[in-house]
């Protein structure tokens, strides 16, 4: 048994399966909507070889899939190192991540392309910046379902650059969340104050990018005019986020940072980090 | 100065007029507005028939202002001929426009932002005024609109005109007027079907890299309308035709105007002419054109409806484009594949595309189903109660004869002095003569001021159906550019027809080469290998049934009718919207193999048979 399920008690240890798939394991007990999935845990990558691993991931799709009354398991595959998403260093985008991932095969495929870039020149780099080990590097894999955001928002529960802690900042653009995360869209700007939950303010933008799912992975394309300046959130799911984020500050103890999405009209909570570089 | 007219009007200046046709305006304020001479009427217009039409595109501005546009269009008859003028709603005042166009002039940066933050405005009413409708457009037509158009359809069906007294049917007159006036209502409030497949048309090409606009109509297509139904069964009946050896004969040997009476005369073809009978009472309740009111309809003079089957006749049995099944499964391939994209997109883009979808998919068929309902059958009856009333008044001595009506307008006919009319209708007539003879002026009244760059999305709507730019700036004297109105390629001779009575000259594969086309029309397009029109964009009814046939259409070039002639050999490209002479004088035999040989129809023998 090489697997580990997302939320299994087993998976809150960060040295079996990596800080990234240890932390939403811990979310995922606390919040119902975090994508479920499963870990290929550390040891993996050095004792198993990944053709073997074929048919236990091929059980666990089926699995996922009866679960949640998925006609399919569309993947989102992520390493997860085991010294990441500390209070102290946060690995955001120092790793590979492949979206849009479907069937055993490609899965496999993906989980390799973790491994190896986990020894990439770009992550050693960065692990000797933040004097990590750079001998053994060790990697788990996250193997999760990628949801199908129509809207997805990046959450901070102190103001990042202020670091005012009386707000929650909420960017949110249309579609998969990497064309916020990566930059490559000016999202609308929501700030709720957090002791009375009022939306104090709202800036809509032109969004002239998004991500979406293409055959195979994720493309970043141009939003359709009539979609540009329409408000990507209504007032409803501004303080649904809020409340998720003020949640999840009290159980961590530390302001945070969220990534979510809307996806058929329901929140997901797809990853929460204590923010490492507030004052 | 011996050629003002011919050059370009300056931006907000009055246009000056030929010595020939200079204006005497009624009201001093209309030399204020913009005149533009209506493509339908190149020839001098009677005033009855003026003022049905201009019942019936008044009552179409009930369609600008449910879109939300700022401004309604007048008619005049000035010196005969018809012309619409456009009223902004809300004149901004002189100033303003004179200040704009210094603007434009002078600091053309900010006009351009001033007229940007307009369109913003402008398309946001437009948008918030037709979304709603054609978010529910296939009830909007079935459940709101055509019900009314068969009750005023209904209404005149039951009127038994023979049975009225002259003061009853000159009170029907006035009462037809009034509901030709409704009916141009219903027909302007239909204006979202353009709308709705321009809209439509502009989210594919912006959702999908490398697409044209004919890639996005495919999704549109093979859906069954009026006219198709009508241009079917009239080629079914070619099939009959080709089973009766004694029916197969009169059609291919006498003239086409001969033939019902010759057919009368055969016993053995009455089972034939019964079928013939029964499909003009069915779709031969039209005119040859929109508004020719003064020309019998098809019932009165089947001429045109024979001309076709005649040219269907001589087709062999193929004809593929008749089954609209490859035109379906073309399009639900190409849905398909649209919906397989985009299943990764946000589900605000996926809705849109989908209501889109669906409203321009009503929206193509309501685009010839209301000309079949509205122009077309009212058209008819609008005549019908003319030609009765027109001939009492010949019957009494009052006119010369029944046509004579049309020298009258409807106050004359309600209020005139019988004495008067007489002399009138000779006033009237000779003046039309006179006209006849005089080109007139594209535009009268004074110039806009300025342009506006993007109206919003119902004014791109509408270039894109009707009103597409005249001046294409063609000047070479072998080829056109014009628009891409139905890919594929094909060659053929020309034939230049400027009206339904020239229509026999059309032979199998020839190419279509006219002004504009109208439904009327449309059975012209299975003999056609090709269409190219002066008039009318993507979304013109010219392009849109050649879609539905297969046949490649180049339109609005502005200029094919005075390039081509007839007799040479063309190709037309409806992809890149070009059109060219290949030889000058190919194809004296009238079907040419050569132009199978390029046809994307080239499967089809009907072209060399």
């Amino acid at each position: 048994m090489n697997l580990l399920w997302l939320g299994d008690p087993k998976s809150f240890d960060a040295a079996l399966v990596g800080g990234k798939a240890a932390n939403l394991s811990r979310l995922a007990r606390m919040y119902h909507r975090v994508p479920d999935g499963f870990s290929l845990p550390v040891a993996v990558m050095d004792e198993a070889h990944p053709l073997d691993l074929r048919d236990e991931i091929t059980c666990a799709i089926s699995d996922l899939m009866a679960c949640h009354s998925l006609p399919n398991f569309i993947a989102a595959v992520r390493s997860s190192a085991v010294d990441e998403d500390g209070a102290t260093a946060s690995f955001a985008g120092q790793h590979e991540t492949y979206l849009n991932i479907v069937g055993a095969d490609a899965i496999i495929q993906a989980v390799i392309r973790c491994w190896e870039s986990a020894r990439s020149e770009h992550a050693l780099h960065y692990r000797r910046q933040q004097r990590l080990s750079v001998e053994r590097p060790q990697i788990a894999v996250l193997v999760q379902q990628l949801i199908p955001a129509d809207v997805s928002a990046v959450v901070f529960s102190a103001h990042p650059v202020t670091g005012n802690r009386a707000e929650v900042i909420i960017n949110a653009s249309w579609g998969l969340g990497e064309s916020i995360v990566g930059g490559t869209v000016t999202p609308d700007t929501f700030v709720v104050r957090k002791s009375d939950l009022a939306i104090t303010s709202r800036t809509i933008v032109d969004k002239q990018h998004m991500t979406v799912s293409t055959s195979g992975g994720t493309h970043e394309v141009e939003v359709p005019r009539f979609l540009r300046n329409e408000v990507c959130l209504n007032d409803g799911q501004i303080l649904e986020i809020a409340e998720l984020a003020l949640t999840l500050e009290a159980t961590m103890e530390h302001p945070i940072d969220v990534e979510c999405a809307y996806a058929g009209g329901e929140l997901y909570l797809l990853q929460c980090r204590p923010i490492t570089t507030l004052k | 100065m011996s050629n003002s007219s011919t050059q370009a009007p300056t931006a907000g200046q009055s246009i000056p007029t030929p010595p020939d046709f200079a204006v005497v305006w009624d009201d001093p304020r209309d030399a204020k507005l913009t005149w533009m001479s209506l493509a339908q009427f190149r020839t001098p217009v009677p005033p009855l028939v003026h003022a049905i039409v201009g019942a019936f595109l008044v009552g179409g501005n009930a369609g600008f202002e449910q879109a939300g546009l700022p401004f309604q269009v007048r008619v005049a008859r000035i010196n005969t001929y018809a012309y619409i003028g456009m009223v902004p709603k809300a004149a901004p005042p002189d100033a303003v426009m004179k200040a704009m166009g210094w603007l434009n002039r002078t600091a053309p940066g900010v006009f351009k932002m001033i007229m940007s933050k307009m369109t913003a405005g402008m398309s946001k009413q437009q948008l918030d005024a037709l979304n709603p409708i054609i978010e529910r457009f296939e009830s909007y037509w079935y459940d709101e609109l055509l019900p009314e158009i068969q009750q005023h359809l209904a209404y005149f069906e039951s009127c038994d005109l023979r049975g009225l007294s002259l003061d009853q049917l000159r009170a029907h007159l006035a009462e037809a007027l009034k509901r030709e006036e409704r009916l141009g209502a219903l027909h302007g409030v239909i204006m979202p079907m353009l709308f709705a497949m321009s809209e439509f048309e502009e989210l594919y090409c912006e959702l999908f890299e490398g697409v044209t606009t004919l890639d996005a109509l495919r999704l549109t297509q093979g859906f069954d309308n009026k006219i198709m139904e009508g241009d079917r069964a009239l080629w079914r009946l070619s099939r009959a035709a080709r089973s009766s050896p004694e029916v197969q004969a009169i059609l291919s040997r006498h003239a086409a105007g001969d033939v019902i009476l010759a057919l009368e005369k055969s016993v053995e073809s009455q089972p034939f002419l019964a079928d013939v009978r029964a499909w003009l009472a069915q779709y031969g309740q039209r005119l040859n054109s929109a508004f020719a009111f003064s020309e019998p309809n098809w019932i009165e003079d089947p001429t045109p409806a024979i001309q076709n089957l005649q040219a269907y006749v001589a087709q062999p049995d193929l004809h593929p484009e008749m089954e609209p099944a490859a035109l379906v499964a073309e399009r639900e391939k190409a849905v398909a594949e649209a919906r397989a994209k985009l299943a990764g997109y946000p589900q605000p883009v996926v809705t849109r595309f989908e209501t889109l979808l669906k409203a321009a998919q009503v929206a193509t068929v309501v685009h010839e189903d209301h000309n079949f309902w509205i122009d077309q059958r009212t058209g008819y009856h609008i005549r019908r109660v003319i030609m009765e009333f027109g001939g009492r008044l010949a019957q009494t001595g009052t006119l010369e004869s029944a046509n004579d009506v049309f020298y009258l307008t409807p106050d004359e006919l309600q209020n005139g002095r019988d004495a008067n009319l007489k002399r009138l209708v000779q006033e009237r007539k000779a003046e039309m003569e006179h006209f006849s003879r005089v080109t007139p002026p594209p535009m009268l009244g004074t110039a806009p001021a300025f342009e506006m760059a993007d109206g919003g999305p119902m004014v791109r709507a509408m270039f894109k159906g009707e009103l597409s730019p005249q001046n294409t700036g063609n000047a070479d004297a072998n080829k056109v550019k014009g628009l891409p109105g139905s890919s594929g390629v094909a060659r053929g001779t020309a034939r230049v027809i400027h009206s339904l009575a020239e229509a026999g000259k059309l032979q199998p594969g020839d190419v279509l080469v006219t002004a504009f086309t109208e439904p009327p029309w449309t059975p012209l397009f299975a003999t056609a290998s090709a269409v190219v029109t002066d008039s009318g964009g993507v979304l013109s009814h010219s392009a849109v049934v050649a879609r539905e046939y297969r046949i490649p259409a180049v339109v609005g070039t502005g200029t094919a009718t005075t390039t081509f002639h007839d007799g040479q050999l063309i190709e037309v490209d409806g992809n890149a919207g070009t059109v060219r002479v290949v030889s000058e004088n190919e194809a004296s035999d009238a079907i040419n193999p050569q132009s199978a040989v390029e046809n994307p129809k080239s499967h089809e023998p009907a072209l060399v048979g």
